[in-house]
C-alpha cells in the first residue's frame, strides 16, 4: 500500500467539510489548511491510491493473500491482451479512485510529459 | 505491559457507486453516522464429522462469506438522494436540470436586498422562488427571491420578506434553482462499495475494511416528533478487502431535516389526522437474494428480489376513522366487512430554506391493522397504531413509494 500523498483538485458539486481528525490536511502546494471547508477548485494533498485506485491481484480459491500490483489498473506482463472477464477471472481486482478528486500536474509529472513530447 | 484501546467513536463509514460487480470503488460520501451503525462478516461454517474410530470433531471448514452492514444516520440533502436510488434500482433517478441557470450580473455585498442577473428564464411566473447563489464555493447561500424578475436585462430580484443576502457574492458567480430528482423503483439496483473506518480514523491502529459489491437489503425512514428524519439503510455484501489507511473523510456541508419540516396528507387529507402523525417509519425491503454461490467461498452475484413496501405510523386518536376504514370498509362504516381499507400517504419534508426538500408519495397503501386504544388508568390520550402495505393497486400504479427530492446536484445519481 503505497502512502505517497499528491496534489489533487476537489471536484465535487458541493463544498464538503474536511474530517476534524483526518488530519493535518494540506493543499496542492503543500500549506497546511486552517480551514477544513474544501470547495469546488480546492487543492488538496490525497493519498495517490485513494485518488488513482489501485489493483489488487486475488487467489481466486482464497488460500494466498492477495498482492497488491500497485497504483491505478495494473496488468502483468504474462496476462496483457486478456480482456476484463478474463483478468477478473484469473484474480484481478481493479479498485477505481474516488470521482470527486483528480490529479493535478506537478512539476515532476510535467517535466516528464515535456520530454515524452519531445 | 500497557494495553492501547481505541475509542469506540474513532470510526467513519463512506459509500460509493460502482461502475460495474467486480470494480469496486474509493468512497466519496461519508455520512455522519449514529448509534445502530454496524457491520458483521456473515459467515457459514460447517463441522465436519468424520468416522476416525474417535468420538472427536475433526474439522471445521467455511461454507460460504459475505457481510451485513447496518447504517443509520440522518440524511443530508445529496446524500439522500444517493442512498434513496441505491434503494431503488439503477436507472431510478428521473432528473429535472434546473428551470433557473444565470449568472450575476453584478456583484452583491452582504446585506444586500436584490440581485440582478443576466437571464429571467424560470423567473417569469408569479410567487416567490428559492435560488442558490455562488453554489459550492464558501460563499454560497440559498435565499427566496420574489417573481417576476423585473427590468429587461439584467433583470433585478428582490429578496422575499424584506430579507437580506448572508453573503457577498461576485459578478458572474452562479444563479441557480434546485435540481429534481424523482426516484421510482427498478428491476435490480447498481453495486456499491462501503468502507468502515473502526478505529483507524483518528491515527489509531484499528481496521479499514472495504466491502464491494453491496445492494441494500431494506432502508426504513423514520421520524419522531421533535426529532430528524432518519435513515437505517441495511446492506449485503459480497467481498471485502482490508485497507492500508483511512480514507479523506469528506461531509456534506447541508442540514438535515427536521420533522417540524414536514407537511402530512393522509388518505388525501392535509386535516384530522394528518394533523396528528406522532412518528412514522416507511420501511422498503428489497428481500435480496443472497444465496447465489457458484465456484468461490464468496456470492457469485447479488439480485433484488420481491419489493415491499411498509408504512407504519403512530397516531394521537382523534376519530373512529382508521379504525372503520381497516375494518368496516370505509371511514364511516358501522360493520365487518370484506373491502379492504384502502388510502394514501403523501409527505414532504421542506427546509427552512425553501430549496432542499424530500417527498414520500405512497399512492396506494392498503390497511392491515390498527391497533386499537387501550383504555388506561393514567387519564393520558388514546393513541393508535397504523400498519399498512404499499401496492400498486392492482397494477394500476406505476411505482408502490415515489421519492421526490429536490438539491443541489445537477446530475443524475
Amino acid at each position: 500500500m503505497s502512502n505517497k500523498k499528491i496534489p489533487c483538485e476537489y471536484t465535487g458539486g458541493h463544498k464538503v467539510d474536511l474530517h476534524k481528525y483526518g488530519g493535518p490536511y494540506f493543499d496542492g502546494k503543500g500549506q497546511q489548511l486552517l480551514d477544513l471547508t474544501l470547495n469546488p477548485g480546492d487543492s488538496l494533498m490525497m493519498p495517490e491510491e485513494e485518488v488513482l485506485g489501485f489493483t489488487l491481484l486475488r487467489d481466486m480459491s482464497g488460500v494466498q493473500e492477495p498482492i497488491n500490483l500497485g497504483v491505478g489498473r495494473v496488468v502483468l506482463s504474462e496476462h496483457q491482451g486478456k480482456d476484463d472477464e478474463e483478468l477478473y477471472a484469473i484474480g484481478y481486482q481493479f479498485h477505481q479512485g474516488r470521482p470527486d478528486f483528480r490529479p493535478l500536474p506537478t512539476l515532476v509529472s510535467e517535466k516528464k510529459k515535456k520530454e515524452s513530447d519531445k | 505491559m500497557p494495553i492501547v484501546p481505541i475509542r469506540a467513536d474513532n470510526a467513519y463509514v463512506g459509500i460509493g457507486k460502482q461502475s460495474a460487480q467486480g470494480t469496486p470503488v474509493a468512497p466519496s460520501t461519508f455520512v455522519r453516522w449514529l448509534d445502530g451503525t454496524k457491520f458483521e462478516f456473515d459467515l457459514k461454517v460447517e463441522e465436519v464429522w468424520e468416522g476416525d474410530g474417535t468420538r472427536r470433531l475433526s474439522q471445521v471448514i467455511k461454507n460460504n462469506q459475505s457481510v451485513k452492514s447496518a447504517i443509520v444516520f440522518n440524511p443530508r440533502p445529496i446524500e439522500l438522494g444517493l442512498f434513496e436510488t441505491a434503494c431503488m434500482g439503477a436507472g431510478s433517478d428521473a432528473i429535472t436540470v434546473p428551470t433557473v441557470s444565470t449568472q450575476l450580473s453584478a456583484g452583491t455585498s452582504i446585506g444586500a436586498t436584490t440581485i440582478t442577473v443576466s437571464s429571467n428564464t424560470g423567473l417569469t411566473g408569479s410567487g416567490t422562488i428559492a435560488l442558490m447563489l455562488t453554489p459550492g464555493s464558501a460563499s454560497e447561500e440559498v435565499a427566496v427571491f420574489t417573481v417576476p424578475a423585473t427590468g429587461s436585462g439584467p433583470y433585478t430580484l428582490t429578496v422575499a420578506n424584506s430579507g437580506t443576502l448572508k453573503n457577498a457574492h461576485s459578478s458572474s458567480d452562479t444563479v441557480v434553482s434546485q435540481a429534481t430528482h424523482v426516484v421510482t423503483d427498478q428491476s435490480d439496483g447498481s453495486y456499491y462499495t462501503i468502507e468502515y473506518g473502526l478505529g483507524s480514523l483518528n491515527g489509531a491502529a484499528g481496521p479499514t475494511i472495504r466491502i464491494a459489491d453491496c445492494k441494500i437489503e431494506s432502508i426504513k425512514r423514520s421520524g419522531k416528533a421533535g426529532m430528524l428524519l432518519e435513515y437505517t439503510v441495511d446492506f449485503h455484501g459480497i467481498a471485502t478487502t482490508s485497507q492500508g489507511s483511512p480514507l479523506t473523510v469528506t461531509l456534506e456541508a447541508h442540514q438535515p431535516f427536521l420533522y417540524t419540516q414536514g407537511v402530512w396528507t393522509v388518505n388525501s387529507s392535509t386535516t384530522g389526522d394528518a394533523l396528528a402523525v406522532e412518528s412514522f417509519d416507511i420501511t422498503q425491503k428489497n428481500n435480496l437474494d443472497v444465496g447465489i454461490q457458484t465456484e468461490q467461498l464468496t456470492l457469485a452475484a447479488i439480485i433484488f428480489g420481491n419489493l415491499s413496501i411498509a408504512v407504519t405510523a403512530s397516531l394521537v386518536m382523534q376519530n373512529p376513522q382508521l379504525i372503520a376504514l381497516t375494518y368496516w370498509g370505509s371511514a364511516t362504516g358501522t360493520t365487518d366487512s370484506q373491502t379492504i381499507g384502502a388510502g394514501a400517504l403523501n409527505l414532504k419534508f421542506t427546509q427552512a430554506d425553501q430549496y432542499h426538500s424530500v417527498q414520500f408519495f405512497v399512492p396506494t397503501m392498503h390497511y392491515k391493522k390498527i391497533t386499537e386504544p387501550t383504555p388506561k388508568k393514567d387519564g393520558k390520550a388514546y393513541k393508535i397504531g397504523l400498519q399498512s402495505e404499499g401496492t400498486s393497486n392492482q397494477g394500476a400504479n406505476s411505482y408502490i413509494l415515489q421519492t421526490t427530492v429536490t438539491n443541489s446536484q445537477t446530475t443524475a445519481y
